[in-house]
């Protein structure tokens, strides 16, 4: 007897190991129909086995509940130097509390204003403004509810884009805002194109009229809409510029 | 116009920039999840495929075609992990990553945003079940993250990780099995 005690639980062991190997395969739908059909008949005949298929299944619900924030990334879409800038889910909107502005000291309270004033301006979104976009001009069209039916107010970023020597040089500049704070911009925008047409036009709004601009703000804008395509580099990099420009004088 | 996949080596050979950048578009994504699955840590994540895209970079021109593309780049994901997670135990600090960042902003649903208890119920149970898969052996959190989160069959992540089915699906098995007590042993409350 004391001979086959080793024999017995090594064989218990193995076959402990086969028949987790086969429930893990079944579990992942993966084992042949035959033998799927086996264990399950086993394990209508084997509690201990139920026990741990049930176990088994459990883990795997759990392992779903890890939430990484590298969300799907439309492949085609993106950007082969921006895929990193879709990776994070959308933020709530209004925006939540992002990350420090690059330059806090001025932007912060510049930020705080005109974010104030950008939940009020997307409201006017549905009433009137528009981006276009053919080729690579973009423009942005605002028609004011006050000032019903003329005149309609057109900026056109893709003009203000030509001011530029480098405007790609001029865009890196003004893109000092944290990787956190532009991944949810990106792909928000990418989920809520509408909304960024009111952006667009918060962002309008301000370079027009408040003159409150931030570099975060803008910079958040283009790297977000340059992602999607929605508004070119170069257009952006144009109103970056004016951010630069406003902020050195 | 995007060339052909099986084209890609060959006009990567022939100095044509546009297929690497044609592979980056097409499997950059999924690259990124799979070294985040891996790392547990965004930054890392991004290092490692980094990593992965100048190895595929140097040695696509050489690809030759036996496995899919895809399951190439697992592996050189995979392969720029274990050279990531060596960095990180010769730093000491390969626990210490811990996902700091998994489940603090979440995928929830709209719903769900409107319950903050819910929001942070969920992102613990992330933080959890993270915790947990970077506590795994190596060997087996590959092979669980390749086939639950990276979906692929079992075959694939043989081929991916270089080794037999049978020894893949016994690590899977041992990691299932570890994984189940980690994630008792994290529980808030047990």
């Amino acid at each position: 007897m004391a001979e086959n005690e080793p024999d017995d639980v090594e064989r218990e062991r193995l076959e402990h190991s086969e028949y987790s190997e086969r429930l893990v395969a079944h579990i992942y739908g993966e084992l042949a129909d035959p033998d799927a059909r086996a264990l399950e008949r086993e394990m209508a005949l084997d509690p201990e086995l139920r026990v741990e298929w049930d176990a088994l299944g459990r883990t795997r619900a759990e392992l779903d509940r890890w939430q990484a924030p590298v969300c799907d990334v439309d492949d085609e879409a993106a950007e082969v130097g921006e895929l990193a800038a879709a990776d994070c889910p959308p933020p709530a909107w209004p925006p939540p509390a992002w990350p420090r502005p690059a330059r806090p000291r001025r932007a912060r309270p510049l930020a705080a204003g005109l974010a104030a004033a950008l939940v009020g301006f997307l409201s006017l979104a549905a009433l009137g403004a528009e981006v276009r976009r053919e080729g690579d001009r973009l423009s942005l069209s605002l028609r004011l509810p006050w000032a019903d039916p003329a005149p309609v107010p057109t900026v056109d970023l893709a003009a203000l884009a030509g001011r530029l020597a480098d405007a790609e040089q001029v865009a890196g500049m003004a893109l000092e805002i944290s990787d956190a704070q532009a991944r949810h911009f990106a792909d928000w925008a990418r989920r809520e194109r509408g909304q960024l047409q009111g952006l667009a036009l918060a962002v309008d709004r301000a370079l027009t009229s408040e003159r409150q601009r931030t570099a975060s703000w803008i910079g958040a804008l283009g790297r977000g809409a340059a992602h999607q395509d929605l508004i070119t580099r170069e257009a952006l990099a144009g109103l970056a510029s004016l951010v630069v420009q406003d902020s050195e004088h | 116009m995007h060339p052909p996949e099986e084209e890609l080596p060959s006009l990567h050979a022939q100095g044509d920039g546009r297929a690497f950048e044609a592979l980056v578009r097409r499997h950059g994504g999924a690259m990124l999840r799979l070294a985040y699955r891996l790392t547990g840590d965004l930054e890392a994540a991004r290092d490692v495929r980094q990593s992965a895209l100048v190895s595929a970079h140097h040695a696509l021109a050489a690809f030759d075609g036996r496995a899919r593309l895809s399951t190439w780049l697992h592996r050189l994901v995979v392969n720029a992990s274990r050279d990531e997670g060596r960095r990180a135990r010769a730093r000491g600090d390969a626990q210490a990553r811990a996902v700091r960042d998994t489940g603090s902003r979440g995928n929830g649903r709209a719903e769900d945003r409107a319950s903050p208890a819910r929001l942070a119920e969920a992102a613990e149970a992330s933080r959890r079940v993270a915790r947990a898969v970077a506590a795994l052996p190596e060997r087996e959190r590959e092979v669980v993250v390749l086939r639950h989160y990276g979906e692929l069959p079992f075959t694939e992540v043989a081929a991916v990780v270089g080794a037999p089915v049978t020894t893949v699906k016994s690590r899977m098995a041992r990691g299932m099995a570890r994984l189940r007590t980690l994630l008792k042993d994290l529980q808030p409350h047990g």
